[in-house]
């Protein structure tokens, strides 16, 4: 167990966070969703407590437990006043040591979850992430769903549960952190006395292989009905995060699309206004993630709006960054950048999300020195080393029998690999 | 030279009883011109945050201009006499800052989050585009397409931005909360650039401002700088407020949608007090009590032991004027929402014939309370609090008293106004109902939508 402590004392607050370094990357692909389901599962019974008297003692506390998981890690946070500090510790405890994984609560979150399911169809923000990261990643850890999908729902129970319990939740991966009003050596003891008989075992930090790399654009149209707007992604794998590669193309991305007057918001939204939002973000994570692009246009301008993209995509990865860019996108990221530190609260996620990723102490405090040390050169070297702009994972939630004639007409469609799912798949 | 401001009150930034920020110190200043200044220094981090507060939203639109307000919060953002269309956002970001804006019915606030180093630049740009903004329409017409963008994506795409529209538009009849925020879209298409100026030049003045800053700064120096960039603006003759009163609602008022939606969706309103009123304390903690945490009873009821809804939540409007009590619901498929409904009538009726429990009031409490403090953490949190409060009530001190608020209401308060709010004829609910197979041109008005009790003049806005 390693404990993490951002001590300050201007409110009478203290957020607590435990992290454990598996995630949904980790689940079987036939169990897709099952840590997930198992952290859910440990929060709705613990210690000889049932869910109703669990959520009763959290919100009497002023606070609630949901846990999170993501693909790296899983994580339970809480946030109290000081005074709640203790009490708060002993329910997290439970939960974390002594889940009881009631056969009832489970069945009833495989309904709470199929209903999650239901309500993600509703967002078409979310239903274009997750049909993006499908397609790009397949069969790959990072393909996984986190909440898991309809045909592994009801493989998920509490035997599951139990036993990635037993494999997963260990002192030897555990992270403790606290924010706030509490001493560092008090923060110590109290994680010491309410996690400390964890046994050990896996530290979880499993290593992913790389994402499948694909040749030529596919297209793939999620068809919902009666949309007027098109959201569209488009990207493929990057580098690993804290590698010179990932640091150089930060910087080029972040000139592409990661400010307010990057290439893509100044093309796409200020000069046409074919998208109230246009951004590109490098993923941050254990394992290669992407370089992920957004726009969302009216059906109408979608044609125009995805070619415009597509060129500049291709005008960026084949063309660089200018001189101007280069030293105006290391400017942002390194002065930005004491904004990720600016709150207890900032710096203990901070201090986490780069513990889970495996990346070493030093990150957060060397990162504007990397960050300013980028050459054009090592952007155009990253570039070239890890972006093919013909070799784009293109995905659009729109209605497709009105996007499709479109699409074709503008020749968007010629020699493209053309893939057209229902939402509801 | 700077111009002198006025010191006209302080207030310590403490929440009592709990006294951990006791040393930080909001002080309230005027300049002769009427603008306002609330200043909390607060080094946590070598940053800051800035805000502008304007007393305009779009309770001063007519119809004809919806949505001007806000399209108006686009154009801030373009061209001043002295700073080229982008070079505002441009010289944030070169400082490593980040800036944006919001709108809302009582209110339009700009905010700057930047590095300790460059107050200088906040307040240069900040009292610049004040009184220097560039209105052409070549500025105009970039931005309304974004903005009608901006409106697909919330509303026309968005099932639950569609049906909290709705709810506005049916609920309310001649009241400026009637029509939304961004506007009807006819109308986004329709504002002129002459409306556009007379806009600017009624609303956005230095006495309808009130500035916010909080962060790492030296408080003589930013007086200063501030008197010098803003005292020469010359003040403005503000419009009163002729927001015309809703007339009582008499009878419940109800709207059914066909939409591309997997499950029932519900939104439930009664008409709901000012945020000035005592009364919207109370609802505050009666909403804790019935939708707050997972052990609240309504998500018992719903979701977790009544497995009726996947996710349900609640909150009175934060307005000026009479506003909404507004639920909504996602339902568990194959559930129906008049399922939901009656559990939550059954309910309402029983908070106001019996008093919660004292153990429910002061879990409610408790959760408010440490709500309200962190999100007073951050600078920006700071003066988000500030700038609403003192923009929507007057005085900054509310923010304060509203912390003492939560923990003075009793049991019997929560029963009297449950009474007072929850009438069935102060009452309007709207439903989406799933219909996958609806296209755009199979549907019409008839077939899609069905309206009790409408009594507004708007044409029903259905796909």
């Amino acid at each position: 167990m390693r404990v993490v402590v951002e001590e300050n004392h201007d409110l009478p607050l203290v957020r607590v966070q435990l992290a454990l370094p598996s995630g949904a990357a980790d689940d079987p692909v036939a169990d897709d969703g099952l840590t997930n389901f198992a952290t859910e599962l440990m929060a709705r019974g613990a210690g000889g407590k049932t869910r109703a008297e669990l959520d009763r003692a959290f919100d009497a506390l002023g606070t609630g437990l949901d846990p999170v998981t993501d693909l790296d890690g899983t994580y339970f946070e809480v946030t109290v006043l000081r005074d709640k500090l203790e009490a708060a510790l002993t329910l997290l405890s439970d939960v974390v040591l002594r889940p009881d994984f009631v056969s009832s609560e489970a069945d009833k979150l495989r309904r709470e979850i199929a209903a999650q399911l239901d309500e993600l169809r509703d967002d078409d923000g979310q239903l274009v992430r997750r049909f993006f990261t499908r397609q790009l990643y397949g069969a790959h850890p990072y393909g996984r769903t986190i909440i898991g999908t309809e045909k592994t729902l009801p493989r998920l129970d509490g035997a599951r549960a139990k036993a990635w319990h037993a494999r997963q939740v260990t002192n030897s991966g555990l992270l403790v952190g606290f924010a706030g009003d509490v001493a560092a050596n008090e923060a110590q003891a109290l994680a010491e006395r309410a996690f400390g008989a964890l046994p050990t075992g896996d530290a979880g930090m499993h290593r992913y292989p790389d994402p499948p790399t694909r040749r030529g654009l596919r297209l793939t149209i999620v068809d919902k009905p009666e949309r007027t707007q098109s959201q569209i992604l488009w990207g493929q794998p990057a580098p690993q995060w804290g590698t010179p590669d990932f640091f150089a193309l930060q910087v080029a991305t972040c000139a592409y699309g990661g400010t307010f007057t990057a290439r893509l918001m100044n093309e796409v939204r200020s000069k046409r206004g074919f998208s109230y939002g246009a951004s590109a973000r490098l993923g941050q994570g254990r394992g290669r993630k992407a370089l992920v692009a957004h726009i969302f246009p009216s059906l109408e301008q979608t044609p125009e709006a995805l070619a415009l993209v597509l060129e500049l995509h291709r005008e960026w990865v084949e063309g660089g960054i200018t001189e101007d860019e280069l030293a105006f996108a290391r400017g942002y990221l390194a002065r930005s950048f004491a904004f990720t530190m600016a709150t207890p609260e900032d710096r203990l996620e901070l201090a986490i999300g780069c513990a889970v990723a495996g990346l070493p102490v030093d990150h957060a405090t060397r990162f504007t020195e990397r960050i300013s040390a980028v050459t054009l050169d090592d952007t155009r070297r990253a570039m070239k080393a890890w972006l093919t702009p013909r070799d784009l994972e293109v995905c659009i939630v729109s209605t497709a029998d009105a996007l499709i004639p479109r699409l074709r007409n503008a020749g968007l469609l010629d020699g493209v690999d053309l893939v057209v799912v229902p939402y509801t798949d | 030279m700077g111009i002198d401001s006025t010191l006209v009150s302080e207030h310590p930034f403490a929440l009592d009883g709990k006294g951990g920020t006791a040393r930080l110190v909001v002080r309230h200043h005027r300049l002769p011109n009427g603008l306002e200044l609330l200043l909390v220094r607060d080094p946590i981090a070598p940053i800051f945050a800035y805000q502008t507060w304007f007393r305009v939203g779009s309770r001063h639109e007519r119809d004809g201009i919806t949505g001007i307000a806000h399209l108006f919060e686009h154009l801030m953002f373009n061209q001043t006499e002295s700073h080229p269309p982008g070079e505002f956002d441009r010289l944030i970001e070169m400082a490593g800052g980040d800036t944006n804006a919001a709108t809302w019915a009582d209110w339009t606030y700009y905010r700057d989050n930047l590095p300790a180093s460059e107050l200088r630049l906040a307040v240069e740009l900040e009292s610049d585009r004040m009184a220097h903004l560039v209105l052409g329409d070549k500025q105009v017409e970039s931005e309304r397409e974004v903005v009608a963008n901006e409106r697909r994506f919330r509303v026309e795409d968005d099932v639950d931005g569609f049906l909290s529209e709705e709810m506005f538009r049916i609920a309310f009849t001649v009241h400026p909360y009637h029509w939304p925020t961004i506007g009807w879209m006819r109308d986004i298409q329709a504002i002129t650039i002459d409306d556009c100026r007379q806009f600017y030049r009624t609303y956005y003045a230095p006495n309808n401002a009130t500035v916010v800053l909080v962060g790492d700064f030296d408080e003589a120096a930013a007086l200063d700088l501030i008197g010098q960039h803003y005292g020469k603006i010359p003040s403005s003759q503000i419009p009163p407020d002729r927001a015309p009163a809703e007339p009582e609602q008499t009878a419940e008022r109800r709207a059914v949608y066909r939409k591309p939606v997997m499950s029932d969706k519900l939104r439930m309103a009664w008409k709901a007090p000012p945020v000035t009123d005592p009364d919207h304390v109370r609802l505050e903690v009666l909403s804790e009590i019935l939708f707050g945490g997972n052990s609240s009873r309504l998500q018992r009821k719903l979701v977790s032991d009544g497995e009726i809804a996947a996710s349900v939540s609640a909150a009175a409007t934060p307005f000026r004027d009479v506003g909404l009590y507004e639920i909504g619901l996602s339902l568990q498929r194959g559930k129906a929402s008049a399922e939901a409904e009656a559990v939550i009538v059954e309910e309402l009726e029983r908070l106001k014939r019996e008093p919660p429990s004292m153990e429910e009031l002061v879990v409610a409490q408790t959760r408010l309370e440490t709500r309200f403090v962190r999100d007073l953490r951050p600078s920006g949190g700071k003066a988000e609090g500030l700038g609403h409060f003192h923009t929507t009530f007057g005085d900054y001190r509310a923010l304060f008293r509203l912390y003492d608020g939560y923990r003075s209401v009793t049991a019997d308060e929560i029963s009297a106004v449950a009474a007072r709010v929850f009438d069935d004829r102060r009452r309007t609910v709207i439903i989406a109902e799933p219909d996958p197979d609806a296209a755009p041109d199979e549907l019409d008005d008839d077939e899609d939508t069905v309206v009790d009790g409408l009594t507004g003049d708007e044409p029903t806005e259905v796909a």
